[in-house]
């Protein structure tokens, strides 16, 4: 790990949603459920960011996760190591994770003390026994499967839901900043992943074998054409725009990134205006799923 | 002798902390009270709605024999783990099951060793059957059920439970309103966060106290509207549902805040038992 004296840096963020279903149909040995394959699109689109990630080097890969949710404050694991099974409560039957994560508890200590001093609520989450979600736990494994480099997941607090919207994604902006200067201060080369799906909307019915692609489709015209907007907005670097649009988007999707992960990356990033590379779209069970990157510091590599 | 009898419990881990404040301390000691009688009552089987734990692929129902473990909030990490242990009535839980599905409702049964098992679960569990003696059947929280659709998944509990003709407790584990602070809080000085919240909750319990479910079903959207309820109150419309054209009475023990929402302990059973 860098030296504390050398001033870290965000070396790339990615737009990692965390379907389980992508997890189970490349059927790697933590997985306990095993597939016929499938998504296969989605899943060639992570390869690249896998080969993005040998690129890069990074020291540590920090992940805001929906599927941790918190009411009282933003949480920072800070457990050395975190290691279990995870089973998805919401599909079971396709995720059955055996994990086992190094945590970089001094940046989660950092982050704290970064969130608080700008007047964020803020917890260290120190309970070996926590079990980790699996959102968390699927967007780390599709980024890095090998699971070599220390980890620091990160709650979503659920202001944007309990309060306003408003409130919410302000708090993420905040939470954005805290987290890049807790990075500088570590000294480490960081990749930041927001685990979140863009249109949420989706089935409740699953077809048999869940990997049936023949049964696979966006679930409506609408949500397909916000997708596309969103991730055109993204490509093409107009981040105020689409920061405008983000609040139709997520009352009108039902879209996971309400839960802040993607404002938190773009926040920490300081709102690039430098195009996003789109390595993939695809749906799952009827959500929208893009798998983006943003290389904002290729000098630093 | 009473063969069914339903209770509203909350299910937040600050209720092992009655030392922390007076109003949790009301509320630890009615649901101990609580959890002593159903104890002496001695039930074949509980049937458990948690509105922590929430499915989204229609309803689920627990399955596996026995869960066991640790589990961790994910908030109140730092008060210490929630162990479980109690056995599963997979048989009632697929017999629920299939009259979901017969009534037009998608439903599964979960069957996997490594579930989560919710915190709302837990705690309520530890107060009613500690020693985890009774199998107990549980209900998850579909998050696209409306006031309709759960009150007919409580109605296909209901038949089910009919059919087995075991001496049964129904337990819906739900806060009623859940604007909680998102702040820390000395719990000493907990209150329930909203002035209108805590109107609406003495409301709907007043109407509790005299078994008057139809009169809350009527207000339910209302209340569902001018407050913050949990998961849209369905634990209530669930539970209408399972008690349906049979009269009950009701009491309320206790009801007092739990970070700034609205937590109540309290009793339906039918009329004249």
């Amino acid at each position: 790990m860098s030296s504390a004296n050398h001033k870290g840096s965000i070396v790339a963020g990615f737009l990692a949603p965390h379907p389980p279903h992508l997890v189970y149909a490349e059927n790697p040995p933590q997985n306990r459920v095993k597939s016929e394959g499938g998504w296969e699109p989605l899943r060639w689109a992570y390869e690249h960011c896998r080969e993005s990630m040998e690129r890069l080097k990074p020291e540590v890969i920090l992940v805001h996760s929906p599927h941790w949710t918190t009411i009282v404050g933003h949480h920072f694991a800070a457990v050395p190591e975190l290691s279990g099974l995870s089973v998805d409560p919401i599909f079971p039957h396709l995720f059955q994770y055996e994990y086992s994560m190094k945590v970089d508890t001094e940046l989660a200590r950092l982050c704290y003390e970064e969130a608080t001093s700008v007047g964020l609520n803020a917890k260290l989450m120190t309970n070996p026994k926590f079990r980790v979600d699996y959102g968390t736990i699927v967007s780390l494994h599709l980024l890095n499967p090998k699971w070599d480099i220390p980890v620091l997941p990160i709650s979503a607090n659920n202001s944007p839901y309990c309060t306003s919207l408003e409130v919410g994604q302000d708090q993420m902006v905040r939470l954005g900043e805290a987290t890049r200067k807790a990075i500088e201060r570590r000294g480490v080369r960081a990749v930041l992943a927001a685990s979140n799906t863009l249109s949420h909307l989706h089935f409740s019915k699953e077809p048999d074998p869940p990997e049936d692609m023949s049964q696979e489709h966006v679930q409506s015209s609408a949500q397909y054409r916000w997708d596309m907007r969103v991730i055109e907005l993204l490509r093409q670097g107009k981040i105020d725009e689409l920061r405008a649009v983000l609040p139709q988007f997520m009352t009108e999707t039902f879209a996971e990134v309400k839960s802040g992960a993607l404002m938190w990356m773009l926040s920490a990033l300081g709102f690039p205006k430098t195009p996003a590379k789109l390595h993939g779209y695809g749906t799952v069970i009827g959500t929208g799923n893009a798998v983006m990157e943003w290389n904002v510091n290729e000098e630093a590599v | 002798m009473t063969r069914l009898r339903s209770v509203w419990v909350p299910g937040l881990p600050h209720l092992f902390h009655p030392e922390r404040s007076n109003a949790w301390k009301k509320l630890n000691e009615s649901m101990t009270a609580l959890g002593e009688e159903i104890q002496a009552w001695n039930p074949d089987l509980i049937v458990l709605y948690s509105s922590q734990w929430i499915s989204v692929l229609g309803t689920s129902y627990q399955a596996q024999p026995r869960p066991k473990g640790v589990h961790v909030d994910e908030n109140w990490h730092e008060w210490g783990d929630l162990a479980f242990d109690f056995p599963v009535d997979g048989k009632l839980s697929e017999a629920i099951m299939k009259e979901t599905e017969a009534a037009g409702y998608p439903a599964r049964t979960v069957n996997y060793e490594g579930f989560p098992i919710d915190t709302g679960t837990i705690v309520a569990l530890q107060f009613l059957d500690p020693k985890g003696k009774v199998p107990v059947s549980l209900v998850s929280s579909w998050v696209y059920a409306n006031s309709h659709s759960a009150n007919a998944l409580g109605a296909a509990a209901r038949r089910a439970v009919d059919k087995s003709n075991q001496k049964t407790l129904v337990v819906a584990c739900s806060l009623l309103t859940t604007r909680y602070f998102t702040e820390e809080i000395n719990p000493g000085e907990d209150r329930v966060s909203s002035e209108i919240d805590d109107q609406w909750n003495q409301r709907i319990l007043g109407y509790f106290e005299t078994g008057a479910l139809a009169e809350i079903a009527k207000l339910a959207e209302s209340f569902t509207k001018e407050t913050v309820t949990d998961m849209q109150f369905n634990a209530f419309h669930w539970l209408n549902g399972f008690w349906g054209e049979t009269p009950v009475q009701g009491r309320v023990a206790a009801y007092g805040p739990l970070w700034g929402t609205g937590a109540a302990v309290a009793e339906l059973i039918p009329k004249g038992d």
